[in-house]
């Protein structure tokens, strides 16, 4: 893919893109030589480097590209290394954008941010961190989605053959909340420093709640999860793969209060998350892959303990959600933001001097 | 593969009875012998603005589903015209 310039009436700019296909259904930034050259300012390779191909239309990924993408998102020129580093995670082989791109299933790439530079460009994960409000969390979600579109050619009903789509299709980006989560943050436990900012993707459906007011102790909380994630109509029950839990800060305080870490709420999971054999048989995919638990009933929804991804998001209340994945066909991918040599990045600032 | 010119089959497939499978095959058979066996350049040109035309068609047309053959199995469909309980 190159890029071209094209003249076109300010009050028809929205009109001309929409017509080409070029937009998520909302209007968009100009995205001019100027706005496109400051968002590159954020990024120290070429801006014609081809850093790959995105399937399914096998468009060529270049910076200039993704900055123009994101300018038309409404991203400031800083959250780009951020962009950049989520299509580099999406682009590794083990998280299968073709597949996630063209299926049928609802599945839309989520970011997790870590580190340091979540707090540095504001990306929520407190209050509300899935929906509205935020810049940084609606722009580069949405940068990721024009991306996906314009460059992927994920159009709906052409490549992109998802059946009813979903919200999170337009925007899907949020932070860990370290500061108040008792655990080790999500960066760290997939082997990357304490002090490195990441971003993490994963292919999940839209949040399902997870509403527990009423436990003082653990095992309400995981009764409560154990329940509403025991889900024949999710892909999770057939395919397997690496669904997330992201606790609300109050649940996660009252599990690690309780002396629960995150290796044990997976074995839980892994243990107490399934479907009676006899109802799994009836419907979902039944039969159409191969059952990886022949012999057992109930049927796990997750191959193995250590496919639970688990993170606190959000602010007080009792409140947590989960986030059923597209399948095993497509796996976590975290990737650190880095300079182009591989460096990591303390802050976004760096790069542009 | 930059540029790798893609024939799509309407997706999705697994609940398609053997003869909507057929059909769907059979719409695009034609694409795939000429995209194998034409002139390359010829092929490069055609796909390269193939998804944005297909774009530009399926919102002109109300953004409706822009393949030839894409439809419920025609068994279900048939069954599903007594309504329902």
């Amino acid at each position: 893919m190159s890029t071209a310039t094209i003249k076109v009436d300010a009050d028809a700019l929205d009109d001309a893109f929409e017509a080409r296909g070029w937009s998520d259904g909302l209007p968009v930034v100009a995205p001019t030589r100027a706005r496109v050259d400051a968002m590159l300012r954020y990024c120290d390779r070429p801006a014609d480097a081809e850093l790959g191909v995105m399937p399914p239309r096998q468009g060529v990924v270049t910076p200039e590209i993704l900055a123009v993408n994101a300018v038309m998102a409404g991203c400031r020129p800083e959250y780009f290394p951020v962009v950049l580093a989520a299509v580099e995670a999406m682009l590794e082989p083990a998280f299968n954008l073709f597949a996630v791109q063209a299926t049928t299933h609802p599945c839309a790439p989520c970011l997790i941010v870590n580190g340091p530079i979540a707090a540095e460009l504001g990306i929520n994960g407190r209050y509300g961190a899935f929906g509205p409000g935020v810049r940084a969390n609606a722009t580069i979600g949405r940068a990721i989605r024009l991306i996906l579109l314009n460059v992927g050619g994920a159009a709906p009903g052409i490549l992109d053959r998802s059946t009813q789509g979903q919200p999170a299709k337009y925007a899907y980006c949020v932070a860990e909340n370290e500061a108040e989560s008792p655990w080790e943050p999500l960066h760290v436990e997939r082997g990357f420093a304490p002090g490195s900012s990441t971003v993490t993707l994963t292919a999940a459906e839209g949040p399902h709640n997870l509403n527990d007011h009423v436990s003082t102790g653990a095992a309400g909380i995981l009764a409560t999860l154990a329940g509403a994630m025991t889900d024949m109509g999710c892909n999770n029950a057939y395919l397997y793969g690496q669904p997330t839990i992201a606790f609300g800060p109050e649940h996660a305080a009252i599990l690690a209060a309780d002396g629960w870490g995150k290796d044990a709420i997976r074995e839980y999971v892994f243990e107490q998350v399934r479907l009676p054999r006899a109802l799994w048989a009836q419907g979902g995919m039944a039969g159409m892959f191969e059952d990886l638990f022949p012999a057992a009933d109930p049927v796990p929804i997750i191959k193995t303990p250590a496919d639970l991804v688990i993170v606190v998001v959000g602010g007080f209340g009792r409140h947590s959600c989960w986030l059923p994945t597209f399948g095993d066909t497509t796996r976590v991918v975290t990737r650190a933001i880095t300079r182009a040599d591989g460096t990591p990045l303390a802050r976004v600032a760096d790069l542009a001097g | 593969m930059p540029g790798l010119p893609l024939i799509p089959i309407p997706h999705p497939l697994a609940g398609n009875g053997p003869a909507l499978v057929a059909d769907k095959a059979a719409a695009i058979a034609g694409e795939v012998v000429a995209a194998l066996c034409g002139d390359a350049a010829t092929i490069a040109a055609t796909h390269a603005a193939r998804f944005t035309h297909l774009t530009e068609r399926r919102l002109s047309g109300g953004a409706v589903c822009i393949d030839a053959v894409c439809a419920i199995d025609p068994a279900v469909a048939q069954r599903a015209g007594g309504g329902g309980r």
